[in-house]
């Protein structure tokens, strides 16, 4: 029960932690004391929601045949890919400060609540065995511990980039990251039958798997699957392709925003 | 006329898409029961989609959690549930339960010409 809580609070917190490094890298020069209060706003919003969904999950999941929990994920999925294209257009375009903030406590909001139920779904359902309580405190612990260290190590190494003016690594693994979104988004439409299957195109479990530690970082990093179909591959590189496009469209044709100014 | 048009494809594509979705799949009950898979061993078509139903009797949650058919579910207790796997080229194919892992294992056994074991 130890091991396994902290390999699912590393599943599930690891999404978290690396959204958090991001958006605290990519809204460094953004940020102003102002925005403290709805950001703590966020936090406890997220809280809430979170144990919303943890008590009424159960009930949720019956409804559409079963699938209501993978349609409503898949929707938030989406919603933060959008979210965070429309995120990074803000910051490379430098419009308004305030909407940056206010976008990038959505895309919080979002990635937290949807990850942080899935835990506290498992955390919950055994919490009322006396016997695993401890292992499930201290496996929690355990987990936060680990997830804490990656968050750092990977704060840090993103920050020694942008020192040498190399802000943009941060913002390709923000992409990145809201690609595998998609890809997430894909595999619970598939699981409901909502899209066609098809064969795997390859199999890179032999250098990567997928159920390991660095399987769980690159998972949630990247969306990285070891056995893409053509479904996969082609929704990951359309959603890279169709930003690229509108941000070389944009650039090319000097496209002016209204809004420059710091409200 | 265009816009006549348009509205057609689009009434084709989603009926389609509709008929794709809804179609009849070849269902196999999976039964949780003490934190065991009954049956543990599936025998399912190679090259078809399936519907598995996961019903869970135990009092606690489990996922569904395969990491060779891509699949990730919460089977919440006392709770039953839909997840379809597949198409899949013959082989072996394990799934467990994540929240025991050690002993909520099982395997889903393709084959050309598949019997079915429940």
């Amino acid at each position: 029960m130890l091991i396994n809580t902290v390999v699912l609070f590393l599943h599930n917190a690891l999404p978290i932690v690396i959204i958090i490094v991001l958006l605290l890298l990519s809204l460094k020069k953004a940020y102003h004391k102002r925005f403290l209060k709805p950001w703590l706003t966020t936090l406890f919003i997220s809280i809430l929601s979170t144990f919303f969904l943890v008590n009424y999950s159960d009930d949720i999941a019956q409804l559409f045949q079963g699938m209501a929990l993978e349609l409503l994920f898949s929707m938030v999925f989406v919603g933060v890919y959008l979210l965070i294209i429309l995120y990074l257009y803000q910051i490379v375009f430098q419009m308004n400060k305030q909407r940056l903030n206010y976008i990038a406590m959505l895309i919080f909001f979002l990635v937290f609540t949807v990850n942080a139920s899935a835990f506290f779904i498992y955390f919950t359902g055994f919490w009322s065995q006396t016997e695993l309580q401890l292992p499930l405190l201290i496996g929690t612990l355990l987990g936060f511990g680990i997830c804490l260290s990656i968050g750092i190590l990977l704060y840090f190494i993103l920050l020694f980039f942008q020192f040498k003016n190399q802000q943009g690594w941060t913002l390709l693994l923000l992409f990145l990251f809201s690609c595998g979104q998609l890809n997430q988004a894909v595999n619970l439409q598939l699981q409901i039958d909502f899209l066609p299957s098809f064969e795997a195109l390859w199999d890179s479990t032999f250098l990567l798997n997928e159920d390991s530690e660095l399987g769980y970082f690159f998972t949630a990093l990247l969306g990285y699957e070891a056995t893409p179909s053509i479904l996969h591959l082609g929704i990951y590189l359309t959603a890279l392709g169709i930003p690229l496009f509108g941000y070389f469209y944009l650039k090319n044709n000097k496209v002016v925003m209204k809004d420059r100014t710091i409200k | 006329m265009n816009n006549q048009l348009f509205t057609k494809i689009i009434l084709l594509l989603c009926l389609g898409w509709q008929n794709y979705a809804w179609a009849e799949r070849p269902e196999y009950v999976l039964t949780i029961k003490n934190h065991l898979f009954y049956p543990a061993h599936i025998i399912i078509p190679a090259n078809t989609k399936v519907k598995f139903i996961v019903i869970n009797k135990d009092k606690t949650p489990e996922q569904f959690d395969s990491f060779d058919l891509n699949r990730e579910k919460v089977i919440f207790a006392g709770k039953k549930s839909t997840i379809f796997v597949g198409p899949l080229s013959s082989g072996k194919y394990h799934f467990s339960g994540e929240y025991h892992p050690n002993t909520a294992r099982g395997v889903v056994i393709v084959k050309s010409e598949a019997n079915n074991v429940n």
